[in-house]
């Protein structure tokens, strides 16, 4: 029995040991410990996946994840996509296609689509209609987030032929 | 948001969260005794309604992580039942191909509720534990028939699901897993389509002498799922069910209790298509 | 003006990154959310379980000595010569409840402390006892003879200027704030009309479900107010403050970071003053931010009942309309008299009239305050008005689309006497979705009905006026030595893309690449002022301030140019910061250095803009827009369920010019799939004693990329007769204004049978076709 536990896990491939209450959210962990404000805090209900961040490449509503449960973890926020200062395919998709308005529900929405890609790299629309109702976009209307991802998942496949060696 | 009768709402959160003590346990007997033992404690399984009900106003003092209980994430295919444990969740357990090759139309119903993101952090266990109305597992597992086995400080105890939701499970009862029975040719159907409003699950498997029986459950956002038997007696084979379809699903919503209604919805409305959407179901489940 | 004189536009039309774009997919936009400072403490209010009540006795004794606790603020709590109500016109609402709590969610007081978890810790401590008194939960409950008065006294209030045919009256009956008249034309027009059909029509309440929630951080030190907040109007939000807590306006400084949308929610008043007042009671900074079950106890949308009767001619063309409209205003008046202006103002639609008498009420429940929310108005007489066409060429044999043909407006014809001209081709517009959603073809050959499934089309045109009432605007743009830009306008980024698209004015008028545009972070000090990001009102309105502001540092230019070049200014032309005459190319920097040294020099341009004053113009000023969305929807109704199915949805709007199509587009879908949601589903479902039953974001059904009809268009028209910059008029409003008469429209040409309630269930369909059935 622990009030306070020792968490070691990484963000964003950076490894990471802290001391904290048993009862640490993993949003609190990340905004207010870690200083990664990119996930937003939105419902506090795990409706909305504002907040979602990905877990070993799982998204999740990081308002209703306990920070304990992420032990040992890879954790991934918006703030880790970008590589040596070049976004990442969704984030430059998402640019493209204007698929953000106010942009509170966008690095759930973007972190969605990656965690998707990773696991369909050719998702059909239905698929990807299906993913992005994880998450709540009040701005939108959808329709553009939607054609950013099947746009981000084309680009994508299309590097991977052109240097199958790179990491997708 | 929190009524404090004696002072008012007070919109807690997760930021307002008090403190616990974690547990771990590493048996099923170890997390009921602790349960047991502890006052004001909680279980946790995928958390993801355990933050909400927070949110609610309720707290623990002690919160027992089950997922060092490996064995709740077994799914075991026995002769005469499917035994999903409580801590599978919603994205594998709906995958699993012991659940799509014993069950494939509760498998294809079960993969549509929630969303990806709750379908991949949320368990079984939890969804039920949660005792809410608007969550769909307790409507599919009420239209299977399904026990809830759980583990308690005084030993195993059986409860059918909807018992379980009409009164919920004695305190610091550990529900260890789900059992779905196998009815010999068992086959599920689930309507989605009058969502936010209700949905309905429906189960015709072979019964007595090898002719058609089956069982709906109607729930709303708001009200538990009401299970309705279907009176199949005069009918020999699935096809005659399908023949009759229309009478048989009016029939059976006669039985539908005249106060099953919700603040939205009244109960003419859910009496009349819920029968349309039944006849509907039988006519492309039985066959 | 407003061009460059010799180049195609390279920058207005143009799918340019927004501003915004890159600073929030990569986590890096800062909302008010993630504002912290040091030594904050955290507010949090205990709020009201009873609809309606009266505290007896409060005692916060116990909470003042919680741990972590530094103030505890009741009524009692605030300075005499503060004035601790805030409103619109009328200013009814307390900062916290003095004795009397009009609805559940009501701040009976609040806590400042170390962290939210002491806040509530305190808040629970605290002993209230309250006294129920009757409930009064829906516009029926608070007009009936027995309902009690939620104010028994009058509060503090104004009624405006009027012009030609327009009058309010402040309480002019028992819970009723406010009540907005338009007349026009001669009554005895009814007479003439060959029949006068009554209809009513209901219409429901959403909440704006802005995902970021209601947020302040407020700091008072030594003479002055800092507050950070997820604020639509700074400028007026500053007024009111200033009013309330006796402070001089230059003292307080409204900062506004990213804001996470608000769709109206986020004018004046909201989590600020509670920020305030606790700030200055315990000296350190206070953060309030609210949850999201708060913020539906906050701000909503308006129910309505609105009855409309309307003359017509027995060839379709109308004649003479008188309406009713009863808002629900919820317990605190907030913007309700100024939705009510505009719900009454708009109830002739885009038609011709001989004769209109309108009247709209705000009624008081004991329930959440409504306020602005996209639509204002518009959203319920489209509801209404466009529904009762449909019903009335029905009665008449008369197809709705041949229909409102011979009543629409003509470009360029005023909507009311002293208005400005209609600035769409409305029947360019409906044509096109009349054609993209097959209702020609529909009218050519009806479908067979297939099985217990039948098929209708329907047709709606959203209407609105755009761009605020007499609402003025300011700009500011200052170009460097360097030719870097700076805009300076106070027009919030809420999402919409106004920053993206001001710029894009700014990088056009003065010739220059789009990505030399900056614009500071809102800030009162230091911008020119702004009335407020709301109405659609910043291309057309801020736009023409922004247009002027860039001409005047432009001519400055040039000017300069022409002084150093000793030619007449006419002869130059300004590109990318170099000056152009003829075949001759003269860069900037150098001729600013020679001229006013190395340390270089910022050329400033002032800009204004107000549609002047007009007292024929029936609310002061003519419209300085109008603001039209046409919608075209075939539906699926399953007869034997009441369930509609959308096949297709085409929404349309007039950008008049769209400054970046790819923004409009996002504005018009996103309007369009609220509209879906309101018409289906989208509700707060109130019961008789005042309860919010779905108050929590787990039940309060939001419409998901599910929920979207997968043949779902919306289509952008650029007609070119705006009358900002470039023809662009305002955007984002329209397109929610017509889904839910359009498909109310489609389910009677599928059915015969009419929904004049929304939202559109199919318990409701069922009861509708089996009225139908029974005649």
């Amino acid at each position: 029995m622990v009030s306070y536990l020792r968490l070691h896990f990484t963000v964003n491939g950076t490894p990471q040991a802290l001391r904290i209450p048993a009862n640490t959210l993993l949003l609190d962990l990340l905004r207010d410990r870690i200083g990664l404000k990119g996930a937003k805090v939105g419902c506090s209900r795990g409706v909305c996946g504002a907040c979602t961040v990905l877990v070993d490449g799982q998204p999740v509503a990081g308002c209703s994840t306990f920070a304990f449960q992420a032990q040992g973890a890879m954790v991934e926020t918006i703030e880790g996509l970008a590589r040596d200062g070049a976004l990442h395919p969704v984030q430059q998709a998402f640019i493209d296609h204007a698929a953000l308005q106010c942009g509170y529900c966008t690095a759930g929405m973007i972190l969605l689509a990656k965690a998707l890609l990773a696991h369909d790299p050719d998702p059909d629309r239905a698929t990807i209609v299906e993913w992005l109702s994880s998450n709540v976009c009040r701005c939108t209307g959808y329709q553009l987030i939607v054609e950013a991802v099947e746009d981000a998942a084309r680009r994508m496949r299309q590097a991977a032929q052109d240097d199958p060696g790179a990491e997708a | 948001m929190k009524l404090v009768e004696s002072a008012g709402l007070i919109a807690t959160s997760f930021r307002s969260l008090p403190p616990f003590e974690l547990h771990r346990p590493a048996g099923a007997e170890a997390a009921a005794r602790l349960a047991a033992s502890l006052p004001r404690s909680a279980y946790f399984a995928g958390g993801t309604d355990l933050v909400a009900q927070y949110n609610e106003g309720w707290s623990a003092d002690h919160v027992i992580d089950l997922s060092r209980l490996k064995f709740l994430r077994r799914i075991e295919r026995q002769c005469d039942a499917l035994l999903i444990g409580a801590l599978v969740t919603h994205w594998n357990g709906a995958r699993s191909r012991k659940v799509r090759g014993a069950l494939p139309g509760f498998a294809a119903a079960w993969a549509r509720i929630a969303n990806v993101r709750v379908r991949m952090a949320a368990t079984l266990g939890g969804n039920l534990m949660a005792r809410r109305t608007r969550y769909e597992s307790p409507v599919l597992l009420s239209a299977a028939g399904a026990t809830l086995e759980f583990v308690t400080a005084a030993g195993p105890l059986s409860m059918p699901v909807s018992a379980f939701l009409a009164s919920g499970a004695p305190a610091s009862a550990l529900l260890e897993s789900v059992r779905i029975p196998l009815l010999p040719g068992m086959r599920f159907d689930y309507e989605r389509s009058p969502r936010p409003i209700a949905t309905q699950a429906l189960a015709l498997w072979a019964g007595d002498e090898g002719r058609p029986a089956g069982r709906v459950a109607l729930a709303t956002e708001h009200v538990f799922p009401r299970v309705l038997d279907l009176d199949l007696s005069g009918y020999a084979s699935l096809a005659e069910v399908r023949g009759d379809a229309h009478t048989i699903a009016a029939r059976s919503f006669e039985a539908l209790p005249a106060d099953f209604a919700d603040p939205v919805t009244g109960n003419a409305w859910l009496r009349r298509a819920g029968a349309v959407l039944l006849s509907r179901q039988l006519k492309r489940t039985a066959w | 003006m407003n061009s460059c004189s010799d180049v195609e536009l390279r920058v207005v039309g143009a799918n340019l990154p927004r501003k915004d774009a890159i600073e929030k997919v990569t986590g890096q936009a800062l909302y008010s959310t993630e504002v912290s400072l040091p030594g904050m403490l955290h507010a949090k209010v205990l709020r009201s379980p009873r609809a309606h009540a009266r505290i007896r006795s409060i005692d916060v004794s116990a909470a003042e000595t919680a741990p972590g606790v530094h103030a505890v603020l009741t009524h009692a709590d605030i300075p005499k010569h503060f004035m601790p109500v805030y409103g619109y016109f009328i200013k009814d609402q307390p900062l916290v409840a003095v004795d009397h709590l009009r609805y559940v969610g009501d701040i009976v007081c609040a806590v400042a402390a170390e962290s939210e978890a002491a806040a509530v810790e305190a808040l629970a401590r605290i002993r209230v006892d309250y006294e129920d008194l009757p409930v009064a939960a829906s516009i029926g409950a608070a007009l009936a003879p027995e309902a009690a008065e939620l104010f028994p006294e009058a509060p503090p209030g104004i009624v405006p200027a009027y012009g030609d045919g327009a009058s309010a009256i402040l309480r002019p009956g028992k819970n009723i704030c406010y009540q907005f008249n338009y007349t026009t034309g001669p009554p005895s027009a009814f007479e003439r009309c060959d029949h006068v059909f009554e209809d009513t029509f209901h219409f429901s309440r959403m909440h704006h479900y802005h995902l970021e929630p209601f947020v302040t951080v407020a700091e008072a030190r030594a003479d002055r107010i800092n507050l950070w907040s997820a604020c639509q109007n700074p400028f007026p939000l500053r007024k009111e403050l200033a009013r309330m807590f006796k402070v001089p306006e230059n003292r307080i400084t409204v900062n506004v970071p990213f804001i996470g949308a608000g769709f109206g929610a986020k004018n004046n008043c909201k989590t600020e003053p509670v920020a305030v007042m606790l700030a200055m009671m315990t000296g350190r900074p206070v953060r309030f931010c609210l949850t999201m079950e708060e913020s539906f106890l906050t701000n909503t949308q308006h129910a309505a009942i609105l009855k409309l009767r309307t003359g017509v001619m027995a060839d379709g063309r109308f004649v003479a309309r008188e309406s009713d409209i009863w808002l629900d205003a919820g317990a605190y008046s907030d913007a309700s008299p100024l939705v009510a202006e505009k719900a009454g103002y708009r109830i002739p639609g885009p038609y011709r009239w001989k004769h209109i008498d309108t009247r709209c009420y705000c009624v008081m429940t004991n329930t959440s305050p409504a306020g602005p929310f996209r639509g204002f108005g518009g959203t319920q007489t489209t509801w209404a008005g466009e529904s009762q066409l449909d019903m009335i060429a029905r009665r008449l044999g008369i197809d709705p689309y041949e229909m409102r043909l011979k009543n629409l407006l003509k470009l360029g014809e005023p909507f009311v006497p002293g208005e400005s001209g209609i600035d769409s081709d409305l029947k360019e517009g409906l044509d096109l979705v009349a054609r993209e959603v097959g209702y020609f073809d529909y009218r050519k050959s009806p479908p067979k009905p297939k099985g217990v499934k039948a098929r209708g089309v329907g047709l709606s045109i959203g209407f609105k006026d755009g761009g605020g009432v007499n609402k003025p605007a300011q700009a500011r743009i200052k170009v460097s030595t360097n030719g870097d830009i700076y805009l300076h306008c106070g027009t919030v980024e809420i999402g919409q893309g106004a920053r993206t698209a001001l710029a894009a004015f700014a990088a056009e008028i003065l010739c220059a690449p789009y990505e030399r545009v900056s614009l500071p972070e809102i800030n009162t000090d230091y911008l020119p002022f702004d009335q407020g990001t709301n109405a659609s009102s910043a291309i057309a309105v801020m736009g023409q301030a922004v247009a002027c502001a860039a001409d005047s540092v432009k001519k400055q230019v040039l000017e300069f140019a022409a002084s150093q070049l000793e030619c007449p200014a006419s002869e130059l032309v300004l590109d990318n910061w170099t000056i152009r005459q003829g075949e001759k190319r003269h860069p900037m920097v150098p001729m600013i250095m020679r001229y006013y040294g190395g340390t270089g020099f910022e050329f400033t341009g002032e800009g204004y803009y107000k549609a002047p004053s007009d007292h024929h113009a029936p609310l002061e000023a003519p419209c300085v827009f109008w603001e039209i969305g046409w919608g075209g929807v075939e539906v699926e109704v399953d007869t034997e369920t009441g369930q509609v199915k959308i096949l297709r949805l085409v929404m349309s709007g007039d950008t008049g010019r769209s400054v970046n199509p790819l923004v409009c587009r996002g504005q018009e879908d996103g309007a369009a799939v609220m509209g879906i949601a309101q018409t289906l589903f989208e509700r707060m479902i109130y019961n008789d004693a005042g309860q919010l039953l779905n108050n929590d974001p787990l039940v309060y059904r939001v419409p998901l990329a599910e929920d979207v009809p997968a043949s779902f268009r919306s289509i952008t028209q650029e007609q070119g007769h705006g009358p900002g910059p470039f023809g662009a008029k305002g955007a984002g409003e329209a397109t929610i204004l017509p889904v839910a008469s359009a498909v109310a429209n489609a389910i009677e040409d599928a059915t015969g049978a009419r929904i004049t309630e929304l939202p559109i269930t199919p318990e409701r369909v069922l009861e509708a076709l089996t009225r139908q059935q029974a005649k």
